[in-house]
């Protein structure tokens, strides 16, 4: 029964992912998109790896000659277990306290051990398929660093499997608390997204202070950091030890500070299970009292039920969101601490400054894509739209405007602290403001259309469709694409054609906005097709 | 006020409604019977332009769904089997939401929905969040969305499914109003008592053909409609 229900939830959590290319109408699969969209994933992946294999060979460099070899794997399973934290601390607390299939299961001759099993096994699935890209690069540099010995592989192979445990822990445990103290407040959205503000504050502050602002800080402290590894981070730094060492011992003391905190959670998970998922949510009864009630025009209340949908669902607004708050956090950070610690005067960059800013603006714009979920998440209540008097032209702004609402004013207000402490020439502030607008614009309609092409209206819950679903990978890779387009287009008209760097921005704003141009008329004409199809 | 002439929907090589014709006129309640699976649901969303068909028409007081969708949705009120609501907003904001879809003044939508809320008995829980809300609740205002605009044509599937009895009464009362005002009523039901003695019409579908269309008198005969019905659909 365990493995059943292992496979029926893992299935409901990706199904999107795996019916990707599957057509309602025709009822058959297209084979080149998923073939289409596993490439991309496995581009990525391999894009990731090599990116931190060079990082880990650096780090090599440094450390082995310093007798810290150890640090790098200490390292490697730091970063592998923060960074699958981060990603699936958002499904440990909808998938384990907020299931929507907890009453039916629970229904069911099937012990409540057994659902939470599978629920944890999914969990840690979706840890490991996180870990392996991060974790792997690291032993594969070691390995050809060094001789190794097949007890290394062995070891190196329970590593992987073990660290997910402690990731699948502290998720569950983070996801845990937010719940039993969500269900106690009045407002338990707007406390779920404070509570995830401060955690990703106090995970950022916690990785800088652990790792250093930089590769060059992270190799030039290599002794400080290992004491603060030795001291802190005791899973690690065994690991570390039991890798490089072939030590045992060690192995077994990593694999005690995994096992038993992952043994202690499960063991408070499974007292609580059934009482959070039989247990309505207490709030305070609000008292209804009639109020004036002003008449909205269709655009406005359309508009305004998008912004509410944003500000109360936590995990669509801190994913699809995140590229806003990354930019304000740059304009900020830019206003008050200038570029000299991102670009190093040595490297004589800085009249780059403006142009970096623009990239890393652009680069954030493409990463707020609220509209590739919006579609999907109006499942079950897709009717009320449906049925009412509403052009699907007006669903759609609705939708756009949504995004450009937060985005444009995050990016004016972001370009302006850039300004007040860099003082652009007219040129570059023109590039600043206007090229990543009209990347915000293309994000904005690209996540719609991407939306129309892969709907998932059968959702379990609202984190697998803004984490999880086709629509939100497309976009993704879409807004990287295009940037990584975007500076290569800029690059080849600057240093091969010789075109000024002004000009060059103009032309590609063009091209960014005749696109954006293309794209409202797609949507007005073949996307409301699309979208009365779904 | 209701056309339906020769629709058919298909879905792969199935067809889920085949062939169907049934008109219904202003002052008339009319039942819509069917097993599950039968073509109700497919039916009824087709008429509220929910669901795109594949062959015949269907007008709503002389307007084409196809050709004139936005002018049928406004005289049409849709209430569906399963009320998932926003829940991210409240009650009266659900209504507001509603209302500013539709267009009501400030001052019409505030009295319709005291009006309206008070008959259901869910005045004091106008200001909870939606997730808070039961079955029944989202029911009841779900119903008064739909009765705000005052529609030509009410649409229901299974509108008495997680209705408490004072509900379910009031929403007969609300049926008979309506239908004596001049409008009419399409719903399914497999409450066959409750149809019996609310609808003029009534028409039995399975397999997406329609059985029997006609006066409830007529159908029925000397038989109960529960009789009728499961003689038909052994047969």
């Amino acid at each position: 029964m365990l493995r059943k229900l292992f496979f029926i939830q893992l299935k409901g959590a990706y199904s999107n992912l795996l019916r990707i290319g599957h057509s309602k109408k025709t009822g058959k699969t297209n084979p080149l998109v998923p073939i289409i969209m596993a490439a991309l994933i496995l581009y990525a992946m391999c894009s990731m790896m090599v990116a931190l294999g060079y990082m880990y060979y650096t780090m090599a460099q440094s450390f082995v000659p310093l007798g810290l070899s150890w640090l790098l794997f200490a390292y490697a399973g730091f970063v592998s277990f923060c960074s699958s934290s981060f990603m699936c601390i958002f499904m440990s607390q909808s998938m384990l306290f907020e299931a929507r299939d907890n009453p039916l299961l629970l229904a069911l001759p099937i012990k409540p051990k057994t659902i939470l099993g599978s629920r944890l096994m999914v969990l840690y699935f979706s840890e490991l398929v996180t870990i392996i890209p991060c974790l792997v690069p690291a032993g594969a540099i070691y390995a050809w660093y060094f001789k190794t010995e097949p007890l290394f592989y062995v070891l190196f192979t329970l590593t992987i499997l073990l660290l997910p445990l402690l990731s699948v822990a502290v998720s569950a445990l983070i996801g845990f608390l937010v719940s039993l103290l969500a269900r106690r407040m009045r407002n338990q959205n707007f406390f779920t997204i404070l509570f995830y503000f401060a955690f990703i504050g106090i995970y950022f502050w916690a990785v800088r202070y652990l790792n250093g602002s930089g590769m060059q800080q992270l190799i030039a402290s290599g002794v400080s950091m290992a004491t603060s590894y030795q001291r802190l981070l005791p899973p690690f730094y065994y690991l570390g030890q039991a890798l490089t060492r072939l030590d045992l011992l060690s192995a077994l003391y990593a694999a005690l500070w995994i096992l038993l905190p992952f043994a202690l959670i499960m063991l408070l998970l499974s007292k609580t299970f059934i009482s959070f998922a039989t247990s309505s949510k207490k709030t305070k009864r609000i008292a209804y009292k009639e109020k004036l009630i002003k008449q909205k025009g269709l655009s406005s209340a359309l508009l305004l039920k998008e912004l509410k949908r944003f500000a109360a669902t936590p995990m669509y607004l801190l994913n699809s969101g995140f590229g806003y708050i990354l930019e304000i956090g740059l304009g900020v950070y830019i206003f008050f601490a200038g570029v000299e610690k991102i670009i190093p005067p040595e490297l004589n960059l800085s009249s780059m400054a403006i142009l970096g800013c623009v990239a890393v603006l652009s680069f954030c714009a493409g990463m707020s894509y609220t509209t590739a979920p919006s579609i999907s998440l109006e499942r079950d209540s897709l009717w009320i739209l449906r049925s009412g008097p509403i052009p699907t032209g007006k669903i759609f702004d609705a939708k756009i405007a949504m995004n450009l609402v937060l985005g444009f004013p995050a990016i004016i207000i972001t370009g302006t602290l850039i300004s007040l402490r860099l003082h652009p020439s007219l040129q570059d502030a023109i590039l600043l403001f206007t090229l990543p607008l009209a990347v915000q614009w293309f994000t904005a309609q690209h996540g719609l259309l991407c939306n129309l092409l892969f709907p998932k209206l059968d959702g379990i819950n609202d984190t697998i469709i803004v984490k999880q679903s086709a629509s939100v990978l497309a976009a993704t890779f879409i807004s990287l694409g295009s940037l990584a387009v975007m500076i290569f287009l800029f690059v080849a008209g600057v240093l091969l054609l010789g075109i000024n760097y002004f000009i060059t921005g103009l032309i590609l704003l063009a091209i960014i906005l005749a696109i954006d141009v293309g794209l409202l008329l797609f949507l007005r004409t073949k996307g409301v097709k699309m979208f009365e199809r779904i | 006020m209701l056309r339906i002439e020769h629709l058919t929907k298909r879905f792969d090589e199935k067809r889920a409604v085949d062939n169907l014709t049934l008109h219904i006129a202003p002052g008339e309640i009319f039942g819509f019977i069917g097993h599950n699976g039968a073509g109700k649901t497919t039916t009824i969303k087709a008429v509220c332009g929910i669901l795109a068909f594949d062959e015949g028409s269907i007008t709503i007081n002389g307007l084409d769904v196809k050709k004139q969708p936005l002018d049928c949705k406004r005289i049409t009120a849709y209430i569906p089997d399963n009320p998932d609501l926003y829940e991210f907003m409240s009650g009266i904001k659900y209504l507001n939401f509603i209302a500013d879809v539709f267009g009501i003044p400030a001052k019409e939508r505030k009295e319709r929905i005291a009006e309206l809320a008070e008959a259901f008995g869910l005045t004091a829980d106008l200001a909870q969040p939606l997730s808070a809300y039961s079955h029944g609740m989202k029911q009841k205002l779900a119903i008064i969305s739909a009765l705000m605009h005052k529609p030509k044509l009410l649409v229901m599937d299974e509108p008495f499914v997680g209705l408490d009895p004072t509900a379910s009464h009031t929403l007969k009362q609300i049926m008979q109003e309506h239908v004596e005002a001049g409008g009419a009523i399409f719903f399914s039901t497999h409450v066959l008592e409750v149809a019996e003695k609310l609808c003029h019409r009534v028409g039995i579908i399975q397999n997406g053909k329609l059985l029997v269309c006609g006066n409830m008198q007529e159908v029925l005969g000397n038989s109960s409609l529960e009789d009728v019905f499961l003689g038909l659909v052994e047969e």
